[in-house]
């Protein structure tokens, strides 16, 4: 993303600030819901690569999904004693 | 798939529940980041990524009572993400300059909407704050505080067209979300925009 000699709105800027800080309990200022709906419903031109969302999934799944080697030989050890 | 399918998988280290979790909210977040964010496709990547991690993590640490509840919990995983690497970027952004009143998008096709006193009209929002904006982090600005403030005293539908167009849907899309005609989106969103710049002025 460059900025670099961009005029922008005043108005446009601050209110993208208050839209990615709407959920602050105090000052709420949209339904997340909806707010996720309008999201999840766009039609968006730009697609990550099959590739790319495989590792991705992969990434995550052997960070938070399988069971590290320290916690296996733990659960081996409890299941022998 | 359901939320509570959606965690029961993800609680079983069952792969599907990670496929579904992207499947469901990563691929449309990336996109949204793209298209609509302007990020290139290595921030938005990180930008999914961390927020899948993060909902991954979390779930386990909260009693998700309903589908509004996760809705709310995914939302704001993400957004506070997508505000960590908008900041980041913006923060390292060479040069940049704001709009003056008259140069705004808000005068309608016969003008009738530019208030005569234009120079009396102030913009609380200016380079100065953009620059503190982008160099403190974790506390809330009070002139956000105050934009926020004057965007509740608006129509919800003024509020959401706002938003949505900040957030650079066009107004097909928008008409569409919201539901409504596209005729005259574009003279009612001008108009909202000049309505929250005169309640700014009295909060």
């Amino acid at each position: 993303m460059s900025t670099k000699n961009i005029k922008v709105d005043a108005i446009d800027e601050a209110l993208k600030f208050a839209y990615l800080s709407a959920d602050t309990e105090q000052n709420n200022i949209v339904n997340p819901t909806q707010q996720l709906n309008y999201i999840l419903n766009g039609d968006y031109p730009v697609q990550l690569p099959d590739e790319l969302s495989s590792k991705m999934i992969g990434k995550l799944y052997e960070k938070l999904g399988v069971d590290s080697l320290g916690i296996l030989l733990t659960n081996a050890l409890k299941e022998t004693i | 798939m359901t939320y509570l399918e959606l965690i029961e998988l993800i609680d079983a280290k069952d792969r599907r529940g990670w496929e579904n979790l992207y499947l469901q909210y990563g691929q449309k977040f990336y996109g949204f980041a793209v298209t609509k964010w302007s990020f290139n496709e290595d921030e938005a990547w990180n930008i999914v990524y961390q927020t899948l991690e993060t909902i991954i993590l979390k779930i386990g640490d909260y009693k998700i009572e309903s589908q509004a509840h996760f809705d709310n919990l995914v939302f704001k995983i993400f957004t506070n993400f997508l505000r960590q690497e908008y900041r980041r970027m913006k923060k390292i952004a060479e040069e940049f300059q704001v709009l003056s009143y008259g140069e705004m998008d808000i005068a309608v096709a016969d003008g009738s909407e530019k208030e005569a006193n234009e120079e009396s009209l102030k913009i609380p929002f200016d380079k100065e704050f953009f620059r503190d904006y982008f160099e403190i982090e974790d506390t809330e600005s009070p002139k956000i505080v105050e934009l926020k403030k004057a965007l509740n005293k608006l129509d919800p539908f003024e509020k959401d067209l706002l938003l949505l167009k900040a957030n650079n849907f066009s107004y097909d899309e928008i008409a569409k979300m919201l539901k409504v005609d596209n005729n005259q989106l574009k003279v009612k969103h001008h108009r909202a925009k000049n309505k929250l710049i005169k309640l700014l002025q009295t909060i």
